[in-house]
């Protein structure tokens, strides 16, 4: 365990928001972030399929030092089929500031969708379950009957 | 049940969970924002995990409470079920997947919490007890 890890904050941040959308982009200069096709289904015509797309999410009440962690899971059977974690800590000074960030699953990487029923996003700060975005993928078929 | 064709998403043996997770499924290869995203295989130990034993709850689903610290829940499988247990507050979760099952804890803790608040002045030993954890852990959001 890292000195970091160790200082890890204790205090639980209160989720504000978070979304899938298609893609997102953060402004250099002004690190305000632009959300593009925010939708929570994913209609393939068969699967396997996979996605790219973003998760934004945005948490106020965090004080301390932060390692954020987003894993992707199939709800039907539990399964992690991706995640991802912060590679370095993220301190925030204060419970007044608002937090946010934009994670990015690229086109050479999409998420992989193996069949029809309901995905999530979890989302954890130092291993405490602050939330989740759940999407449903649909078969075509199932949409024009 | 479809056939699960790509190479990466493997079928599992009922029960078991992938120790490995397939590289190819790791996202955030590039960072984006302040955060740097891992893709290192070795620090997402979770990949292909069905159901954690723990869990630290950070948040309850009545908008209402606010968590003050996390709350430890345990997992375990019963039949088709999953239980969520939290052993501070004595409290169950049950449903047929791992969020049914937190999302249920987390609606038995709110109702246990505004339940003992409505009855706190004829509370026993063991309820004062309770109680006393519940708002240890837990505070109104005015």
């Amino acid at each position: 365990m890292t000195n970091d890890e160790q200082t890890l904050s204790k205090v639980v941040p209160f989720l504000l928001a978070i979304l899938v959308c298609d893609s997102g982009t953060v402004d250099q200069n002004s690190g305000k972030k632009t959300l593009v096709g925010i939708f929570d289904q994913v209609i393939a015509r068969k699967f396997p399929t996979s996605r790219s797309l973003s998760v934004y999410f945005k948490l106020s009440d965090a004080q301390g030092k932060y390692k954020f962690r987003v894993q992707y899971a199939q709800v039907k059977t539990g399964k992690i089929l991706a995640g991802a974690e912060t590679r370095d800590v993220v301190t925030i000074e204060s419970r007044l500031d608002i937090f946010d960030s934009l994670i990015s699953f690229p086109m050479d990487l999409p998420i992989p969708v193996p069949e029809a029923g309901q995905y999530e996003f979890r989302l954890d700060a130092n291993n405490m379950f602050l939330g989740r975005i759940a999407i449903n993928a649909l078969q075509a078929k199932d949409i024009e009957e | 049940m479809s056939t699960i064709t790509r190479p990466e998403i493997r079928r599992l043996e009922e029960g078991r969970s992938e120790e490995e997770p397939s590289k190819d499924l790791l996202p955030f290869e590039r960072p984006l924002d302040k955060l740097e995203m891992s893709t290192v295989k070795d620090k997402i130990p979770s990949v292909g995990l069905t159901l954690p034993s723990t869990m630290l709850l950070g948040a309850l689903r009545d908008p209402r409470l606010r968590l003050i610290a996390p709350l430890t829940i345990t997992f375990e499988r019963e039949n088709d079920d999953i239980v969520a247990y939290c052993e501070e507050l004595e409290e169950f979760g049950f449903g047929t997947h791992l969020t049914e099952a937190i999302v249920d804890l987390q609606l038995a803790i709110a109702e246990l919490y505004f339940t003992l608040k409505e009855e706190n002045n004829r509370l026993g030993s063991d309820l004062r007890r309770l109680w006393d954890s519940l708002c240890q852990k837990i505070k109104e959001v005015s």
